[in-house]
């Protein structure tokens, strides 16, 4: 079986690259220039699949990306790609790929018994049978359809392939590269607008690399070339073949997928990327995407070797494949007869079935004038053939096209083409919100009323068949394109000699009538073949009320899957039109949605994973961390070092909680260092820079001394909560702020805010200076003498008393040094510009030997604050605490006339007994750590639900208090402190908890002055 | 790249990017630009006082139209917002630029602020800068729509930046330092389509 159906003079194949792929395990040739349907057709192979439902043998029905049937599962391992279009594959050498959805082989597949049993699998099978219990849903019945109703394996494997996206930018967008894809982009491309040209298929030309049709008498092919030629030289004019255009977004914005090295086979380099995602803005969009062949919806219509007539026409002249010897050309207009001419001059004995009684014109004629059997007014009404097709019975049929009016006559076929008309590809129309309207003449739904951005259509993809219409409509709107993006006169090229297309009209007859009535016997109409959903199963979802196309479509499947119903949806809709004795377009279309074909989460993705999934954020000193063996924490993007584990000799590592035991107890003992750059910072200039910070803060600032530093809450207008942080006075007008660092950008939008919408008037400046400065934080007992160390600043507590701040040098770099503390203790946040930050820390370090530093990261800096009663914003607040509900009266200024969130507080809800309140909480067992999040309650029960009065927000292990420390929310907890309450936890344990005051450590806070 | 200081004897000074050589590709190469001086000035354009003390200090007018950018001598000058620009000099040159532009705005509302470690500077040069950048940068860098001399700030997938086109082919583009081993990785990973084997 060596390419026995391939015909010696046809084709746009580069015979002298004849390429080995191996398909279910058995090795063929092909050449460059074939898809792998169109080399398994030259190889005699039909047979490449079973369908979804009822795993009966499938073909390939097509030749391209609306392929429902032949869905292989191409190459294996990493590169393993499931439902791959068999028609859209470029061969290469080497490929391999296998069908799906059969075990243990395509001949002989063991649920193909579904065929038997169709019966008791009617549409909406799966809902009617898989409903009680619902407990077996997940468990038992997901399982069962995931094995049995299968497509193809996903790759288990990392993808070894490189992925790229390209942000790209034209003027004019020409989809399509047909003939009027081609000369819209070349009327466009000729005055100097930036085009982009993109066609999904290998080769541009689109239907013309299946036809015989002239331009200026020569071949429309040579059109095709001397075309592309003028479009490569001109400079802003990208061509992109293989590129297929997946998804019409708001504003011109669409999205193709590029197969940059698909057609070469797996890439031992991965430098090139295998594909790309392109997102690009078109200032306009020309859409010349073509025409979709529809299939005639007959009994058993899906046996492999049962194929579209354009289909046929494409592999027998593009492809050089005559994949039959007996060709039966079953039609209800003219341009199927060009199938039949081409397969019959290439060899083939063709029957011609014509649904017409009295088809007429010039295609008909050429037909009969070769004496190609006609058999008018009758149709298919049964087929055979177990795994591909072996014969037909037509028949005569009724003018109402419902009954046979004849017996039924065989005839043997290996080939069964076949054409219910045409579709033209309106999906991306439509994704752009444009409108469709049914065309009653040519029975199709054609672009309406443009969607908001409105793109323009040209071609087939209107209903245009004639030649020199899709070039004159294609050169008309690429010059209006680039017109109206600024360029040209709108001058319209003039369209060279066609020869007219003339055709009779077609005869609908939406489901040909079988030989039993429908839903009666074994015979199916497929109309859905990826879905495995037939006639039958319309006329059940109507009668159980399904009647809109949306019901339709979920209950019987219809136009689901990776196809989305390119040649099923119009079909269907057509048959629930007659069921419901409705005009189709009162049926409806169901919406059309991105992707047009199935993309590659690859693709998507690009560049996006691995170390560029998400981006680290590390601040100057990351790699002195990594040095010093630091865990790392995520917080927001920054990796901050979580604590520093020490390994002793003998090569034991510390854990968690006995490096921070450690940390804990040594900066309370020694001094400790913390990397405290992440916090947010904001420099604040101007006249009223004061007067603005007594607005946004709750306490007052115009009161505050240069050189001096305040702590402050923030609140929003309903008087919560939502950032705090120490803010010094560098001058009378200059400020340096400090936030939380998740809440760095959200303040100085606040900030923003309130400075442009309702105080212009003041003058003041932000600046967010968060990654300016580095942030050195050494706290402890030898803090000051570490700090003496490094400085000549004068740190005696008189001069450099706590919340102050000088300049000066540390380390001989420039630093400010501010006395402020989140631990209780003695410390001094040392901030140098971040190009010093990692010298500085190392000079800290090597310094702090002598003085027992001790190196700490973020979980024994939540553990210190908390032995301090310090809150966390957004830890231990939630978007619902006001100032005294943390029992912090003291920052609000009564002396102020009005702050942001003031007003807040006199609202009865802020101002009413039982509100949540921030306390300590002591458990029974002292060494008992409750969970963070763990509920309060009065009266413990035996399950929920229980009332609750409250929750922990923050809860550590001491070392410093001896103890378990944990802060938490409750109802009235300030003045129930003393109180005894219980905490129930979910493995049933229940901890007794006394509330107390928030401060577990050095209550007369003496320790902050050394 | 990590150096001495020049101003402070003994102290080594980093960048983000500190230890990486430049990348070459076959029509490309990104190379840090370390410790330019860079000052965001903010201020009122319409007010004649500030403009003129600005203009003191610069030598020329602060440019007022979006996207649009000014260099006097090494001194380059960018439009942020209406009242908000950037300045980028040579290394350390921004400290007494900033302290001329805070005498010469004595008493006129504005504001100074040395933001030169905030960020650092990637230029990207070469015949493939701009299919380079297209892998992330979402904003229109073909020369028709980006002109020498003009500025933006957008976005690189996670990253903010802010880009300019210097000359022909050459961008520079600014990153916060916590962002810049994140743009540099992703910019290195584009270009390997066009390193060497």
């Amino acid at each position: 079986m060596s390419q026995s159906y391939r015909l010696s003079d046809k084709g746009r194949l580069d015979r002298s690259q004849k390429l080995t792929f191996t398909y279910d395990g058995q090795s063929y040739t092909g050449y460059r220039g074939d898809t792998l349907a169109s080399a398994l057709l030259a190889n005699g192979v039909k047979l490449v699949g079973r369908s979804f439902k009822y795993h009966r043998p499938r073909g390939i029905m097509s030749a391209g990306s609306e392929e429902p049937n032949a869905l292989v599962q191409l190459e294996t391992g990493p590169r393993t790609e499931p439902n791959t279009r068999a028609t859209v594959v470029d061969l290469y050498d080497g490929l391999t790929a296998a069908s799906q959805n059969c075990w243990p082989s395509v001949k002989f597949d063991v649920q193909s018994v579904n065929q038997k049993i169709a019966k008791l699998f009617p549409a909406g099978f799966y809902y009617k049978t898989f409903m009680f219990p619902a407990s077996w849903w997940t468990p038992v019945y997901e399982k069962i359809i995931r094995r049995a109703a299968g497509l193809g394996k996903s790759p288990m494997e990392r993808d070894p392939d490189s992925y790229a996206q390209k942000f790209a930018f034209c003027d004019v967008l020409v989809v399509g590269g047909g003939p009027a894809g081609i000369a819209a982009a070349l009327a466009a491309g000729r005055t100097g607008a930036r085009v982009i040209l993109a066609d999904e298929q290998q080769e541009m030309g689109g239907a013309l690399l299946s036809d015989d049709a002239l331009i200026d008498g020569q071949p429309a092919l040579d059109w095709v070339a001397k075309s592309l030629a003028e479009l490569a030289r001109l400079e802003e004019v990208t061509i992109l073949p293989r590129t297929t255009v997946s998804g019409y977004y708001d504003y011109n914005y669409l999205t193709a997928l590029e197969r940059v090295t698909d057609h070469l086979g797996p890439q031992a380099d991965d430098r090139i990327p295998r594909q790309r995602f392109w997102k690009i803005r078109a200032k306009k969009v020309v859409l010349a995407q073509g025409a979709i062949e529809r299939p005639l919806v007959f009994a058993d219509n899906d046996r492999p070797g049962i194929m579209l007539a354009a289909a046929l026409r494409t592999y027998i002249n593009r492809y050089g494949v005559l994949p039959g010897r007996q060709v039966v050309v079953f039609t209800n207009n003219d341009s199927a007869y060009k199938t039949a001419i081409d397969a019959h001059t290439a060899g083939a004995v063709v029957d011609i079935v014509d649904l017409r009684v009295d088809p007429t014109g010039p295609l008909v004629k050429q037909a009969e004038a070769l004496m190609i059997r006609i058999h008018k007014g009758s149709a298919v009404v049964a087929t055979f053939g177990k795994h591909a097709v072996t014969g037909c019975e037509i028949a005569k049929i009724s003018a109402d096209g419902k009954s046979l009016t004849s017996d039924t006559t065989f005839i043997g076929c290996d080939i069964l083409a076949n054409s219910n008309g045409w579709n033209p590809s309106v999906h991306l129309w439509s994704q752009a919100r444009g409108k469709l309207t049914w065309d009653a003449e040519k029975n199709c739904f054609i672009p309406g009323h443009a969607g908001p951005w409105l793109p323009v259509a040209a071609g087939s993809g209107t209903g245009t068949y004639d030649l020199g219409n899709c070039l004159s409509q294609g050169f008309a709107q690429g010059a209006a394109a680039a017109q109206a993006a600024g360029f040209g006169s709108g001058e319209v090229p003039k369209t060279p000699e066609t020869e007219p297309l003339v055709e009779g009209p077609e005869r609908m007859v939406w489901t040909i009538p079988g030989k039993k009535p429908l839903g009666h016997g074994k015979a199916k109409h497929f109309h859905d073949h990826q879905n495995d959903v037939v006639a039958s199963d319309i006329h059940l979802a109507a009668r159980e009320g399904y009647l809109s196309v949306e019901h339709l479509k979920r209950y019987t499947t219809t136009g689901m899957g990776t196809d989305q119903g390119k040649t099923s949806n119009v079909n269907a809709l057509a048959i629930m039109a007659e069921i419901r004795n409705a005009a189709i377009p009162e049926v409806g279309t169901t919406t059309f949605r991105p992707p047009y074909t199935p993309i590659t989460f690859g693709a998507v993705t690009g560049q996006n994973r691995n170390h560029l999934f998400i981006q680290e954020r590390t601040s100057a000193m990351h790699p002195a961390h990594v040095e010093n063996g630091a865990v790392f924490e995520d917080v927001g993007d920054w990796k901050r070092p979580w604590y520093f584990p020490k390994t002793s000799k003998s090569g034991v590592t510390e854990t968690m909680d006995e490096a921070v035991l450690r940390e804990c107890r040594q900066v309370r003992e020694t001094v400790g260092m913390l990397d405290a750059s992440t916090l947010g910072k904001i420099d604040i200039q101007g006249k009223d820079a004061a007067e603005f910070l007594n607005w946004v803060y709750t306490n007052k600032w115009d009161t505050l001394k240069p050189g001096r530093a305040r702590y402050g809450l923030m609140l929003n207008e309903h008087g919560m909560v939502f950032d705090d942080g120490v803010t010094t006075r560098l001058a009378d007008d200059h400020f340096h702020m400090t936030t939380t660092t998740g809440g760095a950008a959200r303040v100085l939008g606040w900030l923003e805010n309130w400075s442009q919408t309702e105080w212009p008037q003041m003058e003041v400046y932000m600046t967010s200076v968060t990654e300016q400065w580095a942030v050195c934080t050494i706290t402890g007992p030898n803090a000051r003498a570490l700090l003496a160390d490094v400085t000549s600043m004068p740190l005696d507590p008189e001069t450099f008393p706590f919340m102050a701040m000088q300049e000066g040098t540390v380390a001989g770099a420039p630093a400010r040094v501010y006395r402020i503390s989140f631990t209780g203790d003695l410390a001094y946040e040392i901030n140098v510009p971040a190009r010093y930050g990692l010298h500085v820390w190392r000079a800290l370090q090597d310094a702090g030997k002598s003085h027992g530093l001790c190196l700490y990261g973020t979980e024994t800096m939540h553990v210190l604050r908390a032995e301090k009663g310090f809150i966390i914003v957004g830890q231990d607040t939630d978007g619902t605490v006001t100032p005294m509900d943390l029992d912090m009266d003291w920052i609000v200024s009564k002396k102020k006339d009005d702050f942001l969130g003031r007003r807040s507080f006199y609202r009865t809800d802020t101002k009413r007994e039982g509100r949540k309140q921030l306390v300590g909480l002591l458990t029974d067992n002292p060494n008992f750590v409750l969970p963070e999040g763990a509920h309060i309650v009065e009266d413990v029960k035996p399950k929920p639900p229980m009332k609750t009065l409250g929750h922990v927000t923050s809860s550590y292990y001491s070392p410093n208090v001896g103890r378990s420390i944990a802060l938490a929310l409750v109802a009235d907890g300030i003045k129930r402190k003393g109180d005894t309450l219980s905490v129930p936890l979910m493995n049933g344990h229940v901890e007794k908890v006394t509330l107390t005051d928030t401060v577990f450590f050095d209550k007369e806070g003496a320790r902050s002055n050394g | 790249m990590a150096k001495a200081s020049s101003l402070y004897p003994g102290v080594t000074i980093e960048t983000p990017l500190s230890g990486k050589d430049p990348i070459q590709a076959d029509g490309v190469t990104i190379t840090e630009l370390p410790f330019l001086g860079k000052v965001t000035l903010r201020g009122n354009a319409a007010d004649p006082a500030f403009a003129a003390a600005v203009k003191s200090v610069l030598g020329a007018d602060l440019p007022t139209q979006p996207l649009s950018s000014l260099r006097v001598g090494n001194i380059r000058v960018f439009w942020k917002a209406f009242d908000e620009w950037l300045i980028w000099t040579n290394e350390d040159a921004q400290i007494q630029l900033i302290t001329d532009l805070n005498a010469a705005l004595s008493g006129i509302r504005k504001s100074v602020v040395d933001v030169s470690d905030y960020y650092t500077v990637l230029r990207v040069d070469g015949a493939r800068s701009r299919d380079l950048l297209a892998k992330g940068c979402v904003v229109d860098l073909h020369p028709r729509s980006f002109k020498p001399g003009q500025a933006t700030g957008t976005g690189f997938h996670h990253a903010t930046i802010f880009i300019t086109l210097a000359d022909a082919d050459t961008f520079d583009v600014m990153i916060r330092w916590s962002f810049a081993d994140y743009l540099w990785a992703y910019l290195a990973d584009g270009a390997r389509e066009w390193a060497p084997a």
